[in-house]
């Protein structure tokens, strides 16, 4: 398993989302699920969202959430993993009731399936700083001349290149940036907000999530374009998980708070 | 102490107020008018339902403010409107960022420090 794996095929959640319903046409002939069995889609190797564990078991944040869902709606969850090749696939032969990791709501992503509101994380391209660091890096000027770690492949990379140049690093593993930040190689990394929480926590590093670059990513679970009735169904299990705690039970335990909510005033993407 | 005249003291009070009414009329912001939800009272929420309690609150006026916010928050900058302030904040490090434009009102930095404490409050 490799980060480079982590968006789907090493590119960013924007690529990997345009990449994936390229291949995924619009889905027909979607199988009925079997009465109380549903079989919900993860990418294998998409840390900390759906990813596998020790035993090989794929876990994570989004797993954690769509089970809590399937408890709420009385189902019994079966998961699903694969690449993103064989997701693909199978959710177009019906094999799949929805995709487990939330997907970027682009208008092309609309034309192709229908998405579960409301979304239960704020995701955002953040700026990562050292905790000793007082700069402010609101944009990538701010950052001109700095040494700025990038994930390798990402859009992200792309766009700060053409901005900075030679200053930007790029790196296999954005865990090895985070690292190289904390040990003061760079000056900033830019990365999701979740995935950088969910890194400091769990190697323990002397960095914190700082200033937002961009807006919030809409995204949503995915279901088959015109199945109402299973995105009235989730729709409502999200808000009742929401609203009974057991949401930010999940997000204490996968971040160590509710990321339920933005981080930011006036978010337009809710 | 020198008493003025009736005249000279009229005169005064006149050029006083002509004075007070410059002052007053380069304090306000060209939108003269704050938005509705700043021209109402509010109940603060209780501390222990705050999104941070006592956040260490930094504020950030930058030249590029009203496209920092527009950047963030997904709000246009177009000939009519624009956004005037935007915060983010660490619910973890129980820290807040104020942003606005180097021109900015007493209004928006004070909605904005409600946002540092409560979040999204009317999202």
């Amino acid at each position: 398993m490799t980060e480079r794996q982590r968006p789907g095929l090493g590119v960013s959640r924007r690529a990997w989302l345009t990449h994936f319903l390229g291949l995924a046409a619009a889905p027909s002939g979607f199988a009925q699920d079997t009465p109380r069995v549903v079989t919900v889609g993860f990418l294998r190797a998409y840390e900390p969202y759906s990813h596998a564990a020790g035993n090989g078991q794929i876990h994570g944040f989004d797993v954690d959430v769509s089970q809590r869902l399937c408890e709420l709606l009385g189902y019994r969850m079966q998961i699903l993993s694969d690449g993103l090749p064989g997701l693909a696939r199978r959710l177009q032969a019906g094999e799949v009731a929805w995709l487990g990791n939330q997907v970027l709501m682009t208008p092309d992503n609309r034309r192709q399936m229908d998405f579960v509101r409301p979304a239960y994380a704020s995701i955002q391209l953040s700026a990562i700083q050292h905790e000793d660091d007082d700069r402010d890096f609101l944009s990538l000027d701010d950052a001109f001349g700095k040494r700025l770690g990038v994930l390798a492949g990402s859009g992200v990379e792309e766009q700060a290149r053409g901005a900075l140049g030679r200053s930007v690093q790029s790196y296999a593993r954005v865990v090895d940036a985070l690292h190289d930040l904390s040990q003061k190689k760079l000056d900033l990394v830019l990365e999701e907000n979740l995935i950088a929480d969910y890194y400091i926590d769990k190697h323990h590093l002397p960095l914190k999530v700082a200033a937002p670059f961009i807006e919030p990513i809409a995204v949503g679970l995915g279901v088959r374009k015109g199945d109402r009735d299973r995105n009235a169904l989730l729709s409502k299990a999200i808000r009742q998980m929401l609203e009974d705690g057991s949401f930010k039970r999940i997000s204490d335990k996968w971040f160590g708070y509710d990321v339920s909510r933005s981080r930011i005033s006036h978010d337009q993407t809710r | 102490m020198k008493c003025l005249s009736h005249h000279h003291s009229r005169s005064l009070l006149q050029l006083a107020a002509g004075m007070l009414a410059m002052l007053l009329q380069g304090c306000v912001t060209q939108n003269l008018v704050p938005p509705a939800v700043d021209q109402v009272r509010f109940s603060p929420l209780p501390v222990q339902r705050r999104t941070i309690d006592e956040p260490k609150v930094k504020f950030l006026p930058r030249e590029d403010g009203f496209e920092y916010c527009a950047r963030i928050t997904g709000i246009p900058v177009t000939p009519t409107s624009r956004p005037m302030a935007c915060a983010f904040w660490n619910v973890k490090r129980k820290d807040c960022t104020i942003v606005t434009p180097m021109n900015t009102g007493y209004n928006y930095l004070g909605h904005e420090l409600r946002h540092c404490m409560e979040g999204s409050f009317h999202d």
